[in-house]
């Protein structure tokens, strides 16, 4: 049987470094990809990135299951993206308002005539929803890639990130719509 | 749960792109990781007996100075055999100097000695330092520690146990108006 992702951490924790190479391997893309999209410049999501893991490295003698290393992570990650908008200057995450004054997504791209064949009307939409995803407001944009890369429920996503669930759910829902808006065009 | 659910837009957004880290930063985490299981089994005993030595050590030094108020200008030296290997560096032996000369013994609690010791001390010394905070205190602690430090403008050693803060609880939520307090401005 396929060991849980809290096993391979405690067996790290034992000094098992090929249970840290399978925890790696599982989380490394989800990981990588919510931090590029997050933060959107390759070399600082790279940095960032780097240390995420060093922080579990350091980390390993104190974990504690109790919670799915999944949410353990992105809690380590949340933070470490918010360090980095404060460093920029920029709004802090959590602090962002929640929505319902938010403005509207930006209209997705002007479309000229539509393409008759079905890859190049694809090839639109994505380009569309990666637009409408760029838009979207840090938070909202945090909700939705913590959803779709590391495959966290609302509450997890409410511990990582430190909101309540209701504000999660209204995060995602915005950032849904808004998303859905830019596929359906 | 459905309407936090669109998986036709999951679809769209996995065609996005499954971007994976670069080899080289692979590489250089697991290398991170393979080292430090090795590291660990000699590592962590030797820290923790050198916490604890310290400790005894700096407790049996203040224990000297309360009963003997009347020598509290004259150089005191340590017993070797209790500081052993793990006795602290010159530079935080020099600095414990001034505290013991300050004036009021009654008026200066061993919290506050404690204190002016550890703000006095070497980069060196505020690792040593870090090390009993971690193995002792709260994370309320530690960042009321470093609020003191930021407060009295010493800005690189707040940097310094900033930092080793994080590293030790990669997960603790900074509430916003304690951040304010331990970052610098």
């Amino acid at each position: 049987m396929e060991a849980t992702d809290e096993q391979l951490m405690l067996a790290y924790a034992a000094g098992d470094a090929a249970a840290f190479e399978r925890l790696y391997a599982r989380h490394k893309g989800g990981l990588y990809r919510f931090l590029l999209r997050g933060i959107k410049e390759r070399g600082i999501a790279e940095e960032l990135f780097q240390e995420i893991w060093m922080r579990v490295i350091e980390a390993r003698a104190r974990y504690a299951p109790q919670a799915r290393f999944g949410t353990w992570l992105y809690t380590i990650a949340h933070h470490r993206m918010v360090d980095h908008w404060r460093k920029r200057g920029l709004a802090v995450v959590p602090l962002e308002p929640d929505d319902p004054e938010d403005p509207a997504p930006p209209e997705p791209a002007a479309d000229g005539a539509r393409e008759p064949q079905r890859q190049a009307e694809m090839n639109e939409q994505l380009a569309r929803l990666a637009c409408a995803l760029e838009a979207l407001p840090a938070t909202q944009r945090e909700v939705f890639l913590m959803r779709e890369e590391g495959g966290l429920s609302i509450a997890e996503i409410a511990a990582a990130t430190g909101a309540n669930e209701e504000a999660v759910k209204s995060r995602l829902r915005y950032a849904l719509a808004k998303l859905r808006g830019a596929l359906d065009g | 749960m459905a309407e936090h659910e669109d998986p036709e837009l999951s679809e769209r957004y996995r065609a996005l792109g499954r971007e994976e880290p670069p080899q080289a930063l692979d590489a250089k985490i697991l290398a991170a990781a393979r080292a430090r299981p090795g590291l660990r089994r000699w590592a962590v005993p030797l820290s923790v007996a050198a916490v604890v030595i310290l400790s005894v050590t700096v407790t049996l030094e203040m224990q000297r100075e309360r009963a003997q108020p009347e020598d509290r200008g004259e150089k005191q030296t340590a017993p070797k055999t209790e500081a052993g290997p793990a006795a602290p560096a010159p530079a935080e032996r020099k600095a414990e100097a001034p505290s013991a000369s300050a004036p009021a013994a009654g008026r200066l609690s061993r919290e506050s000695a404690d204190r002016e010791r550890f703000e006095r001390a070497a980069p060196a010394a505020v690792e040593e330092r870090a090390k009993q905070l971690g193995a002792a205190e709260s994370p309320e602690r530690w960042l009321e520690r470093i609020a003191e430090l930021r407060g009295a403008g010493r800005d690189d050693e707040a940097d310094r146990l900033l930092a080793e803060f994080r590293r030790r609880f990669p997960d603790y939520r900074i509430p916003e108006a304690t951040l304010k307090r331990v970052e610098r401005r």
